[in-house]
């Protein structure tokens, strides 16, 4: 072995590593038992704290998740270190002698130094392997001396073991009285995200406790809290709060609930309900009540009217439709929906008054004859019963709520609607629609710018408007006439239609001018009955006719009467206008005699003086007003030619009188009368005035004299006219009774008919067709008889007063020859029931040809008197051919406007007929 | 007193009516028959026509009257409208034509009327 370069280590003796063996596992055994008790410890103890405060309120997750691991650290992380350091950092002899120093210090060092030795490697040169063995055995006596128990530190397993031990009886009888608490406690300390709920002794069914809650705004509200099924406690009361205001409380209602009534709130918040050891928040939310922001209806009328459907808005509640059109509701809310109700409930319907009522019998035709089915007067219709109330079939879209289409029938309707949005909210009140069933209302046609009852000369046109109105559509308007014959009438009685303007459904308004011409339409004179009618889309409704026109188109000697009697009205009007200044001139001839000069100054005097003006002014309006009227007949009689020409220059020289009493002569007065009364006269100048005005009303009451002189005679005129005209006229109707007669006779009427003679038959076996023809025949002979007898008495008047020799010899033979009996006594045999035909006819002929004979005798006197009635030798003074050419120029312009209108009256009736044909084709197709 | 009426006839184009029945009217009903609205247009427009010559016929008599040759100048002009319309109305033309045409010869007859009185 060489000494010098040999590394050689002592080891301890074995009895010293015995010692220290046995130290270091005491030592172990003291700190990892420590370790243990130390980490069981901590977690009991978390757990314990949990389970504690959870009796108490709920713990938030994150606290207890900061218990938990706080539990567990000194499990986690303690004992690790507590090992660590005294396990590992006690594993070799010099940790350990160092801890024995601390105990024993001496021997500590010793045993540190003996440690060391056995570590240290040096030659045998410095260390002598026998020292160290020697040094090494006394420690190890030393130590052997001594306890090293003594030398381990404090151990606190007695006291961690204590502790445990109440935490964990503390746990024990926690689970043993509250075992849900306690599984409840241990799974939120072992997992404490975990959904398991904080278990409580009272428990709350939340579920039926709706949260978020929605309050209508404002209002009082209450809330129900049930107890739950699996409750282990039942506390007498519990308290809400709502927000942070005063808590109110509530019994338990039948051991299952407490009800918390709150007033109304206005601000969202929630209320915390208490009760035991259990607490609930609830959040309130006041919202207010859904509302109506639309409401429409789409009403879809029905098929016949041919109107595309209507959009209403119904947001007043009311809704008026034609019976029969289908109806669909449409709500619109201010948020959706969840439930909708509306039932239909049919109202007794108040019968309307018709704003058409029939018209009155006119021509044995009515309107309600072609009218719809609708009852008579005096009829009560029959009333159905009403259909029970049935609910609306709704659907909800979002904040919408549609009806299914319903059909309105006659009768009236009320639908409340009520609502709740998805909140649960219910409508504040009901919505209420009535709805109103309307009939298809009558056209109403009328006629304007016409009077209602007029008289016209043949073949004049009439112009005037035709209207119609309806609540819907119109099809077409037009003309529809029925004749009446008169004494004058020759023809057939008329009837017809004729449309003039064709509408479409949406037309409810229909106006027409037109140019109506008798003479287009054939209609001979007679009196017509003539009205407009208007037609609508309702099915089996037909015309609807206006009020009548009575026209009565008058033949020439018929108008010719009718101006004469106007004529004679006109002459009786200036007659009172005269009288009127007769005493207008007294009154102004009073003032003058009895006033003088200064007397006339008097405000007394200037008041008489302002009234005799004013009487003055409205006698000078009356005097124009005369005139005008004077123009008219003028005019009217123009037309016609059977006028005598004398007769209208008569007129004619009325008018200019009138013309100039209106517009000069009263005028003239009248300011006079003014001037007189003038406060800036001198009594000198008013007194002149008056007597100036005095002068020209003697000058124009002179003139009215002339004038109603003049006009007399020309009313002679006329009148002497009209006896030639109405002689003819019964001539022409004897006339006509022979030519009727002669056809009849040779079979004409009738081709299958003998022809009938009373000679060969007997009246009861007269063909029907003879019979008809013979009372007809009666009749007019009846007639023909009145007017003759009219005609003689009149006559017999005229003569009386004009002691004209003519009218005298006629009046004198129509006495004579019995005329008016002997027309009696043909009327008797005309009848049906004698049938003298031959014999008729021929009185009827010799009859004829009587009258002609007067009618010419009158005619003669009449052109005598004419002729030298001022028109001189030599053709008459200029002013004549003047007037004359004027006259012939107006019945010009009058006949030329008549064919105009006349023109106009048959372009409308072809375009009428086009319209009729168009009309006609679109039906076939 | 011509003034007069040449005033009357100028301001004029009244249709007058009677306000009150004079006649004796019998309102008897007799059987009624039905005028026939399809009776042709030709043929009413043809009688129409035959009542315009007529209107002719009398202007040219009063053309054989009037020694004022403005006056003859108007009037002649009037009856060859009158010509035109009566042409018209025999081809059962109604139309607008036909009545502008008629509306002028009542324009003339006026412008006549007043050149006579002048």
């Amino acid at each position: 072995m060489n000494r010098n370069s040999k590394d050689n280590t002592t080891p301890i003796p074995e009895e010293l590593q015995k010692q220290l063996a046995g130290f270091q596992k005491s030592l172990w055994r003291i700190k990892i038992t420590e370790a243990i008790l130390a980490g069981l410890f901590g977690l009991i103890t978390s757990f314990l704290i949990v389970f504690a405060i959870e009796r108490i309120d709920e713990m938030p997750p994150t606290v207890r998740l900061v218990i938990l691991l706080a539990g567990t650290s000194l499990a986690v992380l303690f004992a690790p270190y507590w090992v660590r350091r005294w396990v590992y950092g006690h594993k070799r002899e010099v940790q350990l002698a160092r801890l024995i120093a601390k105990k024993f210090p001496k021997l500590g060092d010793r045993l540190v130094g003996v440690v060391e030795l056995q570590d240290q490697k040096q030659s045998e040169e410095v260390f002598s392997d026998e020292l160290r063995q020697a040094a090494m055995v006394h420690v190890a006596n030393q130590a052997a001396k001594r306890d090293m128990t003594e030398a381990l530190p404090g151990s606190r397993n007695r006291k961690l073991a204590l502790g445990l031990g109440v935490v964990g009886a503390a746990i024990t009888a926690g689970f043993a009285l509250a075992p849900k608490a306690g599984s409840n406690a241990f799974q939120r300390w072992i997992n404490p995200f975990s959904n398991v709920n904080h278990y409580t002794f009272t428990q709350l069914d939340t579920e039926k406790i709706p949260n978020p809650m929605v309050v209508p705004l404002g209002e009082p509200f209450s809330i129900t809290a049930p107890l739950s099924e699996q409750t282990d406690r039942r506390p007498e009361t519990a308290s809400a709060q709502y927000g942070d205001q005063t808590p109110i409380t509530s019994g338990l209602a039948e051991n299952t609930s407490y009800t918390f009534d709150f007033k109304g709130q206005e601000v969202q918040s929630d209320v915390t309900i208490k009760a035991g050891d259990t607490k609930h928040r609830v959040t309130i939310k006041p919202l207010t009540r859904p509302e109506v922001t639309g409401f429409d209806a789409v009403v879809t009328l029905p098929d016949y009217l041919q109107l595309p459907p209507r959009n209403i808005d119904i947001r007043t509640g009311a809704l008026s439709a034609v019976e029969g059109s289908k109806i669909e509701l449409t709500g619109t809310f201010d948020r959706d929906l969840s439930k909708i109700s509306s039932t239909l409930i049919p109202v007794e319907k108040e019968t309307p008054l018709d704003p058409n009522p029939p018209l009155a019998e006119t021509t044995g035709e009515s309107t309600s004859d072609k009218t719809d089915g609708e009852p008579k007067e005096g009829e009560e219709p029959e009333k159905e019963p009403l259909p029970q109330p049935s609910p609306l079939r709704m659907a909800i879209n979002g904040n919408q709520a549609t009806s299914s289409p319903f059909t309105l029938a006659s009768h009236n309707a009320k639908i409340p609607f009520d609502w709740t949005d998805v909140n649960g909210l219910d409508s504040e009140a009901t919505f209420n629609l009535s709805v109103t069933s309307l009939t298809d209302l009558k056209p109403n046609p009328y006629t304007r710018g016409v009077d209602r009852n007029l008289m016209i000369l043949d073949g004049k046109a009439i112009e005037f408007e035709i209207s119609a109105e309806d609540d819907f559509g119109l099809q077409e308007i037009g003309l529809e006439w029925r004749g009446e014959l008169h004494s004058g009438s020759t023809g057939k009685p008329a009837a017809g239609s004729v449309p003039f303007e064709l509408g479409s459904p949406s037309s409810s308004r229909l106006t027409k001018e037109i140019s109506f011409s008798h003479k287009e339409y054939g209609i001979s004179p007679q009196t017509i009955y003539l009205r407009s009618y208007a037609i609508d889309y309702k099915p089996e409704r037909g015309p609807v006719y206006s009020e009548p026109i009575i026209l009565t188109i008058l033949t020439k000697e018929q108008h010719s009467e009718m101006i004469k009697n106007d004529f004679d009205r006109l002459i009786s009007k200036l007659e009172d206008i005269t009288r009127r200044e007769l005493e207008n001139l007294d009154a102004n001839e009073r003032l003058d005699q009895f006033k003088t000069p200064e007397a006339l100054q008097t405000p007394e005097s200037r008041k008489e003086l302002a009234e005799s003006e004013a009487r003055e002014a409205e006698n000078k309006e009356r005097a124009k007003d005369l005139k005008e009227k004077m123009e008219e007949l003028f005019q009217e009689a123009a037309r016609n030619e059977d006028i005598p020409k004398e007769s209208m220059k008569k007129m004619a020289d009325t008018m200019k009188n009138l013309q100039e009493l209106a517009e000069q002569d009263l005028p003239e007065v009248e300011q006079k009368l003014s001037d007189a009364q003038s406060s800036k006269s001198t009594p000198e100048k008013s007194k002149k005035d008056l007597k100036e005005a005095i002068e020209k009303q003697k000058d124009a009451i002179e003139k009215m004299r002339e004038t109603i002189e003049k006009a007399n005679k020309a009313s002679e005129d006329f009148e002497a006219a009209t006896f030639v005209n109405r002689l003819k006229e019964a001539a022409r109707g004897e006339d006509r009774i022979v030519s009727t007669l002669r056809e009849a006779m040779l079979g004409s009427l009738s081709p299958k008919a003998d022809y009938i003679t009373g000679a060969k038959e007997a009246a009861g076996n007269l063909d029907p067709t003879h019979k008809r023809t013979l009372s007809d025949l009666e009749n007019q002979q009846k007639e023909i008889t009145t007017e003759v007898r009219w005609i003689k008495e009149e006559l017999g008047s005229f003569f009386s007063r004009t002691q004209k020799e003519e009218h005298g010899k006629v009046f004198e033979h129509m006495n004579e020859t019995r005329i008016d009996e002997k027309l009696e006594e043909l009327r008797q045999i005309l009848s049906p029931d004698v049938a003298k035909s031959f014999q008729s006819q021929k009185f009827a002929s010799e009859h004829a040809e009587t009258l002609n004979e007067w009618a010419k005798l009158l005619e003669g006197s009449q052109d005598e008197d004419g002729g030298g009635g001022g028109g001189g030798g030599g053709g008459g003074s200029q002013e004549d051919e003047d007037f004359e050419f004027m006259l012939k120029v107006m019945k010009m312009v009058r006949a030329e406007q008549d064919i105009r209108s006349r023109t106009r009256s048959l372009e409308q009736l072809r375009r009428a007929l086009e319209l009729k044909k168009g009309k006609a084709e679109n039906k076939n197709n | 007193m011509k003034k007069t009426i040449t005033a009357i006839l100028l301001a004029s184009s009244l249709i007058v009516t009677a306000k009150e029945p004079a006649t004796k009217s019998d309102k008897k009903a007799v059987e009624k028959t039905t005028v026939d609205p399809e009776a042709t247009h030709l043929e009413k427009s043809d009688q129409l026509s035959i009542e315009q010559d007529k209107q002719a016929s009398n202007v040219i008599e009063l053309i054989i009257e009037q020694t004022n040759p403005k006056v003859v100048e108007l009037l002649m002009e009037v009856e060859v409208l009158m010509a035109n319309a009566t042409d018209n109305l025999e081809e059962g033309n109604t139309g607008i034509e036909t009545i502008t045409t008629e509306t002028e010869i009542i324009e003339k007859i006026f412008e006549a009327a007043k050149e006579k009185s002048q």
